[in-house]
């Protein structure tokens, strides 16, 4: 997507706001030229953290944008474009990791609601799963996406737009469509499944996890 | 004067600090130092790629889907037309039409041809007179040579 170096610079010092709306009101390509190249790195790696394949990161980061651009007048001026965004990517995310999962899922959602009432399929962790080491070179690292790829996707979701891609908790509830307890305690439990998947690692590096009386 | 008022420090007491606080921090931490994915260099390209190619596909798709519209308003107005003008019953429910007698004027060139006036009778027929033989008149013929 070639730009004129005047028009690339006029964009760039636009926000997200006006460059999608010059987008979605004049059908301007260099607004959403800019928009991909504000937004692809923080896609696809929230992508990647998602789903825990760089090339599947990136097929599913392309349809993010591709929707971006399909559904362009599906967006209100009153929402914030990069929450709005990561919507579009979670749904693309979600839809995948739907597909990949169905032959190894068991759904017994009907019969065991949590604690909180939320009721969510129980996943059966893939062991088979393999770190990406073009993207993840350290044992930390691959030590990590494996624990999060361990996580019930919507745990995994939550903590993965919390703590890498830094959102609040309203724009987490607003991108996940949920309430905004739902969004605390998914966090929560997700921080503490996280915590007992890498202890050792912890141990290993520091000692004791648990401070000695 | 001595100031005997507690300190509110003293009142309140210590907010507990959980056992595992500083492993809650470092995995925070990692979390937030995972390296980031990169993006390759054609990304932009491929994305344009399978843009200009979906695209195409929806002005297909619109193409077709406006040829299916119009064939079923066709139809639509035809089936609608033919709803509100059904075609005549079949004959053996036709109901008796009362057909006027066809009256034919005399036409001149076809007036008949003036009656005989006189009407033949037996009596007025003329019969041949009846042969009478004629004295000497009868010479038989010779026979015939051979």
């Amino acid at each position: 997507m070639p730009l004129h170096p005047d028009e690339l610079k006029r964009f760039q010092e636009l926000d997200d706001e006006a460059l999608m709306a010059l987008f979605q009101q004049e059908g301007s390509e260099a607004a959403y030229t800019v928009l991909v190249r504000r937004y692809k790195s923080p896609i696809t790696n929230f992508l990647y953290r998602f789903v825990g394949n760089y090339d599947d990161a990136l097929d599913l980061a392309q349809e993010t944008f591709i929707r971006l651009y399909r559904y362009k007048h599906a967006y209100r001026s009153a929402q914030r474009f990069s929450t709005w965004l990561y919507t579009i990517a979670t749904n693309v995310a979600r839809t995948f990791y739907q597909q990949r999962q169905r032959r190894a899922t068991v759904s017994f959602s009907a019969l065991s609601p949590d604690e909180e009432g939320e009721q969510h399929e129980w996943e059966i962790p893939d062991s088979s799963y393999m770190p990406d080491t073009r993207v993840d070179s350290t044992y930390l690292a691959q030590r990590i996406q494996r624990a999060l790829m361990q996580l019930p996707a919507v745990f995994r979701e939550a903590i993965v737009l919390r703590e890498i891609m830094e959102l609040s908790y309203e724009e987490i509830a607003e991108v996940m469509q949920t309430e905004l307890g739902t969004v605390k305690s998914r966090i929560n439990r997700a921080r503490q499944r996280l915590q007992e998947l890498l202890r050792d690692v912890y141990e290993e590096l520091y000692g004791s996890a648990t401070q000695q009386p | 004067m001595t100031d005997r008022r507690p300190t509110l420090k003293v009142l309140l007491p210590s907010v507990p600090v959980p056992e595992d606080f500083e492993y809650q921090l470092w995995l925070r931490r990692a979390l937030r130092q995972l390296p980031i994915a990169p993006v390759s260099e054609t990304f932009e390209e491929t994305l344009l790629q399978r843009l200009r190619a979906e695209q195409h596909v929806a002005a297909w798709r619109r193409g077709a889907f406006l040829s299916l519209l119009a064939v079923a308003l066709v139809s639509g107005t035809l089936a609608l037309w033919r709803f509100f003008h059904p075609p005549a019953p079949a004959a053996p429910l036709r109901p008796i039409e009362y057909v006027a007698p066809l009256v034919v004027t005399a036409d001149q060139r076809f007036t008949l041809l003036p009656q005989p006036s006189h009407t033949y009778t037996t009596r007025s027929v003329r019969r041949l007179p009846s042969p009478t033989p004629v004295p000497g008149g009868t010479v038989p013929l010779p026979p015939p040579e051979e």
